[in-house]
């Protein structure tokens, strides 16, 4: 079998919005509190950067291709995984991780003090940071983002930093945050947007139009915007660490066509490209000029089944009226009906990696278990057990763009051996979503983009009455297990628990997970010092192009 | 005659006007709304609700129209609350683009097609004729955005002459400007060259049997000014009939090679709001197209009474 | 005789769509393989590998057979749709045209401003409302063709309305409708026939674009235009899944046209109507 990988003349646009603004939108989150040394992560994958030379080139302007436009570059309202790559070369973070997916400090200057309560973060700044307009960084500064984030009702922020009762500045460089029940990922969502500190000076001026001329601490300033699909930043004379910073300029294009961003990159339009897809990889790697890196990533993609969804997901689940929810063993051989292995060669030549748990391999807390094969004998027996007439309609709601849908035939096509007749329900995006949310659906085929914490790839999906418990899940057992592995500061204890709730979820199948998607990098050779981490962020604060 | 004209604006301006309801209706008929598409990751009922707020997306939709209506008629078009831009910034940076692709696509058709269709007429049945009308029906039978994916197949994959896609605006280089533009605008301007080809083969067809042009001959006038100048400008009501006609279809087959060739324009902007529910961009994408569509015709109407003060009345 | 009237490339054009069509009805039975029959071991193969005349597409199927029952799925939505157009179009037409005064005034602007939206937009918008189907697509293609009739329906009924047979049936008192139905319609069949042939292959091509853009039919249906949309990943090194179903649309556009062609030749030679 010759499965030859091709790039494409034309994609579409849909696909790669629909894929990366939900499903893959990848929020790089810590490893909980201060106990890094214990925390030590295995290797994530292929060389994720290369080493700066400090006779690197200086200058120079590089152009990165985005798959899709970053929405808004406040990080106040901001939900794009593209436009955190933005915000990583602008827009610095109390906390970011490194390499090794662990927390490293960024704008602290140490990893939080935690009382053994759990309940009071005790955080250091890094002393003298200046805006990207001169102006200070101080507690003040932080404490008031922190508190806009809080406060401010447009902020899609504040249910990431639930449970935080009051932020204060004990000292010119010196916050508190002040929790009501302890929360475990809390230093992880600092690494992330709600982490990210904005000039008071710019805030003040601009309120809710903070987008529009963005001024936080970073390598690169916000030079501007010409359309929604070019964002220009300039080398900040401000950074901290400017000596290491030496671009000049950073360009973000959008190209929303895979094949068209490959072409671009291969001909040098651009020198970075950007959610790289399976098919165009060869392409890359064989032209001379330009490489492929590829990473893991944080998320999951995997079948949702509608078992308690009756009065959408924020309300309490029942039992839903299909014959999944009625028949749980229907799930069982549902799932024996796939083999993960073909999915992940027919529909991504191979390039993604196979999985059967909500927390990729590549994750310090990843739990390894033995996924189960396809067994077309033992889904049959199954459903006979269940008593009902073959072939058992169903039908699986996707996304409506090529890929998707590529993915629904296959599933559709190994599930019919055994009885089911699954019809497809190919569904444009948001719609998707509000079908989901309502639980009007049977098997909805989506993913998560992911978080370094295991808490935020499984309490959502998970706890009844959350906003993305599609599936109507409602398992006291579960519910205890995910509390208690989000108030514990224990590492150890918390490893156990998301073991133990692995084995609940593997059990009850109202996921099924299916595969890891892969964050690739396409790269033009002479651009060097890109750091690309398993959160796909594309950081150039130490690149330089020669 | 200026009579005709201001009835014909005082049409299009009512037909603005109730395409401004149709879309308003339409468009809030889909399922979900921006405040799905935008917090897909949280569904936070609190930022939700604090959203369409803002917008006001949680009044009545008469009010709502209302105010939307009388903000367009100050100029004011809104703000998406997808990517807290103006709607206008948006269209004022997307206009230009499609209007190239338009105006590159109506500029070959017509170089092409018209004196093709005038060639074929003085020449009817010969080689020429053949090999010009059965380009025009080849032209007119391709699916379009499969010839895009050939012409990008051949062009852009294996010869490498030209870019596969995307966009460069003048300041940055005109020259890589039209080289992003040429394929696109081959593709697109095909079909109509193929309809002008025909179209004015008939009309030249048909006027050159009419008296007038045997009165030219008799008088002497060369061949070729009789057929380019008097048959031609006698078909050119019929020409302007069928640009006014396929203006309809330029629309769609401009949002179609706007994703085959990946162009940032005004095509792209309407699928993309109407998958993020961005009300307030989508709603002024297509008034600017309903407007443009009508002005378009409008104009049409406006040549006629130029090119044949005659004929104050659109045929059909 | 039918040669004579529709002339040499009417005639072939003629030939060519009843041969579309005949593939379509019957050439499915013809058919090698199941076209949602996936074969994971020989994907990407070749034409004139074993089995396979055409080759087979990224999941294994036939393409021979896929292109086959695509003829179906594609036709039938080009048909269907200028039937639904012609169907709702022409009674708009012909009440506007043959009544005038307000009722035509009320009728000429809903079509102009059914004018101003194209059918891609409606089509994306019933999508989105009840999901992409074929029957979607057929609706969306079919409500864009309504202008176009209405207005040639309209203008054919405005010449005939006067004339001596319907005045007199007006004198006798005869009701509208059946005035309408009786004289008027039968007298403006020409243009419609022209309008409507002419209309297909457009439809043909406007079914392809929906369903290349996932808007019409829906897996594992095989359509050409959604063969196209899937193909398009993979054209490097599998040109021929990106060409052949292009081909098949062309063809049959191509015949309808040629077809369209004789008719209006034959009905409208003066082509007093575009």
């Amino acid at each position: 079998m010759t499965l030859t990988r091709c790039s494409s003349a034309a994609g579409d646009p849909r696909k790669r919005a629909a894929l990366r603004s939900t499903a893959l939108t990848a929020i790089a989150t810590a490893i909980p509190l201060a106990l890094a040394t214990a925390c030590s992560s295995p290797s994530s994958g292929p060389a994720a950067s290369s080493t700066t030379t400090t006779n690197a080139t200086q200058g120079g302007t590089v152009t990165v291709g985005l798959p899709d436009a970053p929405d808004s570059l406040d990080p106040t309202t901001a939900s794009t995984l593209v436009g955190r790559t933005v915000f990583a070369n602008f827009c610095y973070k109390l906390y970011d991780i490194d390499s090794g997916l662990t927390i490293v400090p960024e704008l602290a200057a140490a990893l939080p003090q935690v009382s053994p309560d759990g309940l009071t973060y005790t955080i250091q700044l890094k002393p003298n940071v200046k805006f990207n307009d001169g102006t200070p960084l101080t507690a003040q500064a932080a404490v008031k983002t922190l508190n806009w984030y809080l406060t401010n009702p447009l902020s899609v922020r504040a249910p990431e930093l639930h449970g935080v009762q009051t932020v204060t500045a004990t000292g010119p460089l010196t916050v508190v945050i002040h929790l009501a029940k302890p929360f475990a990922p809390l230093t992880s969502i600092l690494a992330d947007r709600s982490g990210m500190i904005l000039s008071q000076t710019q805030l003040t001026k601009m309120g809710n139009n903070f987008a529009k001329d963005p001024v936080c601490v970073g390598p690169f300033q916000f030079s501007s915007r010409p359309s929604l699909d070019t964002i220009i930043l300039t080398k900040s004379p401000y950074f901290y660490d400017k000596q290491d910073v030496h671009l000049s300029k950073v360009i973000f294009q959008v190209v929303s066509d895979p094949s068209t961003m490959a072409a671009d990159l291969e001909s040098g339009e651009i020198q970075v490209a950007d959610a790289v897809t399976p098919q165009n990889v060869s392409a890359i790697e064989n032209n001379a000029q330009t490489a492929i890196q590829s990473q893991y990533s944080l998320g999951y993609q995997g079948l949702d089944f509608n078992v308690g969804n009756v009065h959408g997901s924020l309300n309490a689940p029942g039992v839903a009226n299909n014959p999944f929810a009625k028949y749980p063993a229907l799930r069982q051989a549902f799932e024996d009906t796939i083999n993960r292995q073909q999915l992940n060669q027919v529909a991504f030549d191979g390039q993604y990696t196979p999985g059967c748990t909500p927390i990729p391999p590549n994750s310090p807390w990843a739990v390894s278990i033995t996924c189960p094969g396809q067994d077309i004998a033992q889904a049959k027996a199954l459903i006979k057990q269940t008593g009902l007439a073959t072939p058992v309609h169903v039908t699986l709601m996707v996304d409506n763009t090529p890929l998707s849908v590529q993915i629904g035939t296959i599933i559709q096509a190994m599930a019919k051996p055994a009885g089911f007749d699954v019809a497809l329900q190919p569904t444009e995006f948001t719609t998707a979503l509000t079908k989901a949310e309502d639980g009007n659906f049977e098997m909805f085929q989506i993913g998560w983009s992911g978080r370094i914490d295991p808490d935020q790839n499984i309490y959502s999906d998970w706890y009844p009455k959350s906003g993305l418990n599609y599936t109507g899940a409602n398992y006291a057992n579960l519910d205890t297990l995910l509390t208690q592995a989000r108030e514990s500061t224990d590492q150890t204890a918390r490893h156990t628990l998301y073991h133990q709730i692995v084995n609940v979820l593997e059990n009850e199948r109202n996921i099924i997970y299916l595969w890891y998607d892969k964050n690739i990098l396409g790269l033009r050779k002479n651009v060097t010092g890109v750091q690309f981490f398993a959160d796909g962020l594309v950081r150039l604060a130490t690149a330089s192009i020669g | 005659m200026l009579w005709a004209i201001l009835r014909r604006a005082v049409i299009a301006v009512v037909t603005l006007l109730l395409a401004t309801i149709v879309v308003f209706a339409a468009v809030h008929a889909l399922p979900g709304g921006p405040a799905v598409a935008l917090s897909a990751e949280t569904v936070n009922p609190v930022a939700i609700a604090a959203s369409a707020h803002r917008y006001g997306f949680d009044q009545p939709l008469v009010v709502q129209y209302i105010k939307w209506f009388s903000a367009v008629l100050h100029g004011q078009l809104g703000t998406s609350p997808i990517t807290s831009l103006s709607v206008t910034e948006q269209l004022s940076q997307r206009i230009p683009i499609t209007l190239e692709l338009a105006i590159g696509s109506l500029l070959l058709g017509i170089v092409v097609g018209v004196p093709a269709g005038v060639i074929a007429a003085a020449n009817p049945g010969k080689a020429v004729d053949w090999i010009a009308s059965g380009l025009a029906l080849g032209g007119l039978s391709i699916p379009h955005f499969w010839f895009g994916i050939i012409m990008i197949l051949i062009f852009a994959v294996h010869l490498h002459v030209l870019p596969s896609g995307g966009f460069v605006p003048i300041p940055q280089g005109l020259g890589s400007n039209l080289s992003h533009m040429l394929l696109p605008a081959i593709v697109l301007g095909t079909g109509l060259a193929a309809v002008l080809m025909r179209q004015t083969r008939a009309s030249v067809i048909e006027a050159l049997g009419a008296d007038y042009v045997r009165t030219a001959r008799a008088k002497g006038l060369p061949e070729w000014q009789v057929i380019w100048v008097h048959a031609l400008r006698n078909s050119l009501i019929t020409v302007v009939t069928v640009i006014g006609l396929q203006l309809g279809g330029l629309i769609a087959g401009i949002v179609t090679v706007e994703e085959v060739f990946t162009i940032p324009g005004i095509g792209q902007l309407t699928l993309n709001a109407v998958y993020q529910r961005d009300y307030p961009t989508l709603q002024g994408v297509v008034l600017l197209t309903a407007a443009g569509y009508i002005v378009a015709n409008l104009l049409v109407d406006v040549s006629y009474t130029l090119i044949n003060p005659r004929i104050s009345r659109r045929p059909g | 005789m039918l040669r004579k009237r529709l002339g040499p490339l009417g005639t072939a054009g003629a030939i060519g769509a009843t041969v579309v069509v005949l593939v379509a009805v019957f050439g499915p039975l013809a058919a090698p393989y199941d076209p949602t029959a996936v074969d994971f071991n020989h994907v990407l193969s070749r034409p004139f590998t074993a089995g396979h005349l055409l080759g087979t597409d990224q999941l294994g199927r036939d393409v021979l057979a896929r292109l086959l029952f695509g003829a179906r799925t594609t036709l039938a939505a080009g048909l269907a749709s200028t039937l639904l157009g012609t169907l709702l179009g022409l009674p708009l037409g012909v009440v506007s045209g043959y009544l005038r005064g307000p009722v035509d005034v009320v009728i000429m602007r809903i079509v102009d401003v059914m004018l101003a939206f194209p059918f891609l937009l409606l089509a994306v918008g019933l999508a989105a409302i009840s999901g992409p189907s074929l029957p979607n697509a057929i609706v969306a293609l079919g409500v864009g063709q309504v202008p176009a009739i209405a207005r040639v329906a309209r203008g054919a009924t405005l010449s005939v309305r006067d004339l001596e047979y319907v005045q007199a049936a007006r004198v006798n008192g005869e009701r509208g409708a059946v005035i309408m139905r009786r004289q008027v319609l039968p007298n403006i069949l020409s243009p419609v026939i022209v309008q409507t042939t002419v209309a297909i292959p457009g439809n043909i091509v406007g079914a392809a674009i929906l369903s290349f853009l996932g808007l019409g039919v829906q897996p594992p249906t095989a359509d050409w235009g959604a063969m196209l949309a899937q193909a398009e990943d993979y054209l490097n090194q599998s040109v021929w899944l990106g060409v052949f179903p292009g081909i098949c649309i062309f063809v049959a556009a191509l015949s309808f046209n040629l077809l369209g062609d004789g008719v209006r030749d034959a009905l409208d030679p003066r082509r007093v109507l575009l």
